[in-house]
């Protein structure tokens, strides 16, 4: 009978963690990336084109999105962490990481290194806070556009989640493009965090900004994200003055105005996001009679207004004193 | 390492460690007489526990905790012998008594109680899977069989015997239960009977060869055999005409639920044995040593001690022949695993860790921690004759159950040298009873779950009470030789039933008692004992809630806390049941208090067993000042939201 | 390529062909890589990359317990009267796609859903049966399976942390469970859409200066216990109150009380149990929580199947229908998966009750939003809808295609404590010919 050591022993470790001065944070960058990067990411890598292998076990470890993607870190908590549990497993156990024969088991040095960083919030800042800079006050959709499209600023993604926001990545190989949304922080969203999104402009490719309390001046900051392709605007308090901020999105595939007060008079400036392929504008002073001719500069665009259910059965509820109390 | 000693200021208790040599080999291996009966036995058996302990801290060097206060000792002797707190009335008498022996003393009177059955119950039933129902037919005769055999201290050898080969009618042997339980699945039941009682997991190979360790899908089989054939439910002819009958149109629908409750109690509820001690291999058995759809005969796994096996050549074997067989085996002497199984697994009972973890995962490979302890503990176990309960109550008798609590938290699954008891959550069980304790007095009288055993359920009430039993049901229906005379039996019945006034005259004291408990769980469902409620209870109730196993798989309870748990406690069931709730006990032995000082103590000494330190007297008495009306609910309400309430210690 | 040509390509490019595009130009010529080993630098890619965001970002799982029939429903064979029985069958929003006619206002939205015509499970019982629909294993002894939404939650966490992000409205509530996950990944039972998230409120007994009070004697009392046992289990129970106290204090609570719904809106669903579990379900959608079950029950139509077929189907087609539009009018279905599961349909033999009995051998189910394709049938029974002639689809392939729609590894094996490997789909690969 093949005995096993019990995967979850590893009493060595316990006393190698002292290795790390515990008064000093750990810089993602500087000290657990280059782990990351000699010792897993040549399995651990998102593909980057279709020749590419997959990453061994839909894991990408090459990117922060793609650690926090893959659930291994439980920020705060390595023992729980299955990216800490798997490199800390005793050398005769199937399911160390990195295999033996393929670089594993870590140093003792840096498995400690990843045990302190997890535990102290597994922060891909700098560690320190970190500068993110200014907003350049003359920053425009045409000065986002240009703006290569890096790998985000782990601080500045640090700064934004500090001010409620939910920031993903759209898929675990597509770090750069990212989703920004405020889920439980709508209530307490004005224009002043909204505005904190320029320091990502060149990644943001999707926002919600559903129920904050974005205004038309707010939509300003959102004009310069050159790279949107979706953005969710339902039941916010803007206007038909508000949308004109957007003109210079051209990317803009998906637009929610369900719940707002848009009006006919938006439909000129809505015209020109070509690219537009689904519009959203029940409970809007938007008519039926202004969507038909919207369709004739976005001909192939759902152009939704009410249910498109054939026979109109639901049109009880077209009704502007309904009223919903989210 | 001497000079460690010397310096020691715990040094008190580790000379016990030490001095436990000399009286240790007294007593032991008596042999001709019952030796569990003796105290002496009891005591010098449990400081050859401690000098195996101490042999442990003395090699690794450890200085072992101090010994714990009495308070500790008291709350965790409760929880642990009978699973809940002492009331406020248990709690100040042990805690005010100077007798000398008190802490023996106490172990034997708690393990002596009732209350202990209750505890040892929930344990069983996490462990055997034991529920209520089994599909149609009904689960009590199996509870009552398991909380019997808990009552009258049946050994554990003799236990697990008469569950493996139990055979025979539900009704006239609860044991069968065991394999009632999996009716349709005896191959799991295979795999869950190997890993209860030998610790050994070898589920993985009813599928394939194992991956991670030596046990082939041949093996499984070969193991399979045993009870392979068993039958579950008879006469299936009978069954079938009689539901065809219901089927009739116009039905009288009490007839038809008699007849049902015929069906389900005698012929659905038996086990019979057909097989021979062979099985067919699968149809895709894809390994060299045998072919698809073979059959093989039956072989007890290897390394257990010595091998039965059922050679197909030779015709001798009866039907269940061979199952008697691995009854034998699996409780054999020679079998070494099946009494280091359980004696782990009373260890972790008692002492909160196990001597070697995953308990049920022999080829994980877990080896003992202390391997020397381990063997005499399997001695001992032998020694005892199997009893379960003298057993326990060595160990809660040794030093090291004593030792103050341990403060690191130790990782899981690693070998642990017990210095003081690892700190864990109460179980769903425990929490429940201990808030029982705070809710009325005498929480461990009544009795529900199981005792209805005799009582005719028939719409949820027990009918013909003091005039016929399942039991009698059962013989009487299994006399009759052809399925028209069920029917009229049936008929009968039904009359009967119909025309029962209550009364039951001639109803027996026994019987009497039977059919109050069997109405208890209706009437006092939210005053009784866990043990005492449905086995599991239903998905989203107070016990589910905070982890009570749901039944289906072995040991599937868990002590993991969630926030709907703290939810629970803040804003319903407690604060419902105890907090708000100014006719519980709590409150009467509060307001008893003189003082608020007096009041304050009777509060500690209800909810965390303990009196209050100088602290907390002062934060509390300010408390009685400034919110007078409000401050015992207040009081009461802070002290259960503690996580010093939550955890044993 | 450049960005200027990726824009000008035309209106056609789907979305995601631009953001694959995208990614491709901007990695191939400017992409400074965080860790920097392992970036390719090739320019040459594919016309179809298989790099592919979620195309769903939560689920709407709707259970039919007891075995919907297919040929009641969504697999009805007009030709075939002997099977067919007297159920009509109607055109719907969808070209060349007929369903029954007890669904006419599900046939409006048909233009929204991908129908599943080969669905084909080996298990004829129903406990079983809902056993591997909800987990892709089928029952057995010595484990339990976490179901669907605990898969879910353990790939990929919740996004609203506030609140549950598993929750199942009525049914068994076996379908919430965590299984050997353990309960931290099984979701919330609901006895019914109108219970509300169970003792989230304070109790009326407590008011909030006590309540508040009570907890901070509470902490006061603890601070001792914790210095004196400095462990991760005793910070964990402590920080179960704060999060106890985030849920009973968040904004996103208000998603569980669907009375806060206009009357109006409230009857569009169906005033019943199952409408109104698809009214909360979509208001549990909009705050983020990411899967949810609605269960409707009383599909075992052994006898009377056309009388109780129709019946059920009043519920179900206004509760779906409504569900659909009123997604779809909120901008939410582009994002939002609906999917409806059964364990097995009914025999196309009308037995002699009027009934129909199990049958696992072929049978329907849908998704609808989140990225599937609209008026699109996949799998084909045969002229009797006696078997899968095409496009046989299981339980577990049924379940890995949602995990794939939102964008979850649906080959990451997690292990069991006792060290058995699971998938989401027991292996089976998602059926990706279904999204747009």
């Amino acid at each position: 009978m093949v005995m096993m050591i019990n995967k979850f022993i590893c009493p060595v470790l316990f006393l190698l963690v002292a290795t790390v001065s515990p008064g000093q944070g750990v810089d993602f960058k500087k000290q657990i990336a280059p782990i990351l990067s000699s010792k897993c990411n040549s399995c651990h890598t998102a593909k980057k084109k279709e020749s590419d292998k997959k990453p061994k076990a839909g894991l990408a470890l090459n990117t922060s999105g793609g650690i926090r993607a893959g659930r291994v870190i439980e920020p705060g908590d390595a023992s729980s962490s299955e990216l800490f549990i798997r490199v800390s497993l005793p050398k005769t156990d199937e399911e160390l990481m990195p295999p033996t024969d393929d670089g594993g088991p870590l140093s003792a040095k840096e498995i400690a290194l990843i045990k302190k960083w997890i535990d102290d919030g597994a922060r891909f800042g700098s560690g320190s806070g970190g500068d993110i800079g200014k907003i350049a006050a003359d920053l425009d959709v045409a000065k986002v556009m240009a703006m290569p499209m890096r790998e985000p600023n782990a601080d500045a993604v640090a700064h934004l989640e500090g001010l409620g926001a939910t920031i993903s990545q759209l898929a675990v190989n597509l770090p750069q493009q990212l989703v920004v949304e405020w889920i439980s922080t709508y209530h307490k969203t004005t224009d002043k965090e909204i505005e904190q999104i320029l320091h990502i402009a060149p990644n943001v490719v999707e926002v919600d900004l559903s129920r904050t309390k974005v205004t038309d001046e707010g939509l300003k900051h959102i004009g310069k994200l050159a790279r949107l392709t979706h953005l969710n605007l339902s039941r916010t308090q803007i206007t038909d003055k508000g949308l004109e901020h957007l003109s210079g999105l051209r990317s803009l595939q998906h637009l929610n105005l369900y719940g707002t007060g848009v009006s006919n008079a938006a439909l000129p400036t809505l015209a020109k996001h070509r690219k537009l392929k689904a519009l959203y504008t029940w409970q809007t002073k938007i008519t039926a009679d202004g969507l038909s001719k919207l369709r004739k500069a976005l001909p192939d665009a759902k152009l939704v207004l009410e249910t498109d259910a054939k026979s109109n059965r639901y049109d009880n509820l077209d009704n502007p004193d309904n009223k919903f109390d989210f | 390492m001497k000079q460690l000693f010397a310096l020691n200021i715990a040094a008190i208790v580790f000379a016990l460690f030490n001095a436990g040599s000399a009286s240790a080999q007294l007593g032991l291996r008596s042999g001709a007489v019952a030796p569990n009966q003796s105290k002496e036995f009891q005591l010098a058996a449990a400081r050859k526990v401690d000098k195996l302990v101490g042999a442990e801290f003395r090699r690794k060097q450890t200085r072992p905790l101090p010994k714990s206060t009495d308070a500790e000792f008291l709350r965790r002797s409760y929880l642990t012998a009978i699973g809940r707190i002492p009331s406020y009335e248990e709690a100040a008498e042990f805690l005010d008594s100077e007798e000398s022996g008190k802490r023996v003393a106490l172990i034997d009177t708690l393990i002596g109680s009732y209350g202990y059955n209750m505890h040892m119950f929930n344990w069983w039933a996490d462990l055997l899977r034991a529920t209520d129902s089994f599909q149609n037919t009904s689960g009590a005769p199996y509870i009552k069989w398991i909380k019997d055999a808990i009552a009258e201290d049946k050994p554990y050898n003799k236990m697990v015997h008469e569950l493996i080969s139990a055979t025979g009618g539900g009704w006239q042997n609860g044991a069968v239960g065991y394999y009632m339980r999996d009716k349709g699945m005896l191959k799991d039941n295979m795999a869950n009977t190997t890993r209860i009682f030998l610790g050994t997991r070898i589920e993985c190979a009813q599928c394939h060869n194992h991956p991670f360790d030596s046990w082939k899908q041949m093996e499984f089989y070969e193991m399979a055999a045993f009870t392979a054939g068993m039958k579950i439910g008879e006469r299936d002819s009978f069954s079938s005409y009689l539901s065809d009958k219901e089927d009739e149109e116009g039905m009288d629908r009490g007839l038809r639920d008699v007849s049902r409750l015929i069906r389900y109690a005698v012929f659905d509820f038996s086990v019979a044995d057909a097989g021979n001690g062979s099985i067919k291999l699968p149809d895709d058995y894809k390994y060299r040593d045998g072919k698809p759809g073979e059959r093989v005969g039956a072989k007890s796994l290897s390394g257990f001690g010595k091998n039965v096996r059922v050679s197909l050549k030779s015709k001798a074997k009866g039907a269940g022949e061979a199952r008697q067989e691995f009854a034998d085996w699996m409780v054999s002497p020679q079998n070494p695993r099946f009494t280091k199984v359980i004696a782990n697994r009373m260890w972790k009972r008692v002492m909160g860790t196990g001597l070697f973890e995953p308990l049920d995962n022999f080829s994980s490979g877990a080896a003992p921690s202390n391997p020397a302890l381990m063997a005499y503990l399997e001695e001992l176990l032998v020694d005892l004759n199997y009893d379960l309960k003298a057993f326990q109550k060595v160990l809660f008798h040794t030093y090291t159950f004593q030792l103050a609590p341990s403060p690191a938290q130790h990782p899981a699954r690693s070998p642990y040298n017990f210095n003081g008891r690892q700190l864990k959550r109460l179980s769903a069980e425990q929490v429940w009873d201990s808030l029982l304790t705070l809710k009325i007095d005498k929480p461990d009288v009544r009795k529900g779950n199981g005792y209805s055993g005799g009582a005719i359920m028939f719409r949820n009430r027990p009918v013909l009470v003091g005039k016929k039993t399942m039991k009698d049901i059962y013989s009487e229906v299994i006399a009759i030789d052809s399925p028209a005379a069920v029917w009229k039996y049936a008929e009968n019945l039904h009359k009967q039933i119909k025309g029962d006034k209550g009364g039951g005259a001639k109803a027996s004291g026994k019987m009497k008692m039977e059919m109050m408990m069997a109405q208890n769980a209706r009437k006092y469902g939210q005053e009784m004992r866990a043990s005492e409620l449905s086995s599991p209870m239903p998905n989203g109730h107070f016990l589910r809630q905070f982890g009570q196993s749901d039944r289906e798989v072995i040991e599937n309870a868990s002590t993991d806390s969630d926030v709907t748990q703290v939810l629970s406690i803040l804003n319903g069931h407690i604060e419902k049941q105890i907090t708000s709730n100014g006719g519980s006990k709590v409150f009467k032995v509060v307001n008893d208090g003189r003082t608020d000082a007096d009041k304050i103590d009777r509060i500690f000494l209800s909810i965390l067993s303990r009196r209050p330190s100088e602290g907390e007297k002062e934060l509390f008495l300010n408390e009685f000042k400034r919110n007078r009306g409000a401050a015992v609910r207040n009081a009461v309400s802070a002290l259960i939201s503690t996580a010093e309430f939550m955890f044993i210690q | 390529m450049s960005e200027k040509n990726l824009f000008h390509k035309g209106d056609e490019v789907s979305r995601r062909q631009f953001m694959i595009g995208a990614a491709h130009s901007y990695l191939g010529v400017s992409v400074l890589p965080m860790l920097g080993a392992t970036v390719a630098t090739s320019d040459t890619f594919g016309a179809a990359p298989p790099m592919r965001p979620r195309t769903a970002k939560s689920v709407i799982f709707l259970n039919m317990s007891g075995g919907m029939s297919h040929l009641d429903t969504f697999d009805p064979k007009p030709e075939n009267q002997d099977v067919q029985g007297p159920t009509p069958v109607i055109d719907t929003s969808a070209d060349n796609v007929q369903i029954s006619g007890f669904l006419p206002k599900t046939a409006a939205v048909m233009k929204h859903i991908t129908l599943f015509r080969g669905m084909r499970s080996n298990q004829g019982a129903h406990e079983q049966g809902q056993y591997l629909l909800h987990r892709s294993y089928a029952p057995r002894g010595t484990i339990v399976h976490p179901a669907l939404g605990a898969w879910v939650m353990r790939l990929s966490g919740r996004r609203n942390t506030t609140i549950p992000g598993f929750v199942a409205i009525g049914g068994s509530s076996e379908n919430a469970t965590g299984g050997f996950m353990g309960a931290k990944y099984g979701g919330v039972p609901l006895g019914n859409a109108n219970a509300g998230l169970k003792d989230s409120k304070r109790a009326h007994s407590v008011s909030k200066a006590e309540f508040d009070h009570r907890l901070s004697l509470a902490d006061k009392m603890n601070s001792d216990f914790h210095g004196r046992f400095k462990q991760k289990q005793i910070k964990t129970y402590h920080g179960l109150y704060d999060e106890a106290i985030k849920l009973m204090t968040s904004e996103d609570l208000k998603a569980f009380d669907i009375k806060n719904e206009d009357s109006k809106v409230r009857d569009f669903y169906g005033n019943n149990g199952f409408g109104q579990g698809c009214l909360l379900a979509r208001r549990l959608v909009e705050h983020q929580v990411r899967f949810v079950e609605v269960n409707l029950g009383g599909w075992d139509t052994h006898s009377d199947n056309f009388v109780s077929v129709e019946a059920r189907c009043q519920i179900l087609d206004q509760a779906l229908a409504g569900l659909i539009s009123d997604l779809e009018r909120r901008g939410m279905l582009d994002h939002t998966l609906v999917a409806l599961g059964t364990e097995f349909g009914r025999t196309p033999d009308i037995n002699d009750n009027t009934g129909r009995d199990h049958f696992p051998r072929a049978f329907s189910s849908l998704m609808a939003g989140g990225g599937v394709k609209g008026g699109f049938v996949y799998g084909e029974t045969d002229r009797k809808a006696h078997t899968v002639k095409e496009g046989i689809v299981t339980p577990g392939m049924f379940n890995a295609t949602i995990g794939h729609a939102l964008g979850l590894p649906t080959e990451r094996v997690v292990t069991s404590p006792s060290g058995r490997p699971f998938t989401i789909g027991d292996e089976a690969k998602p059926v990706k010919e279904i999204f747009a």
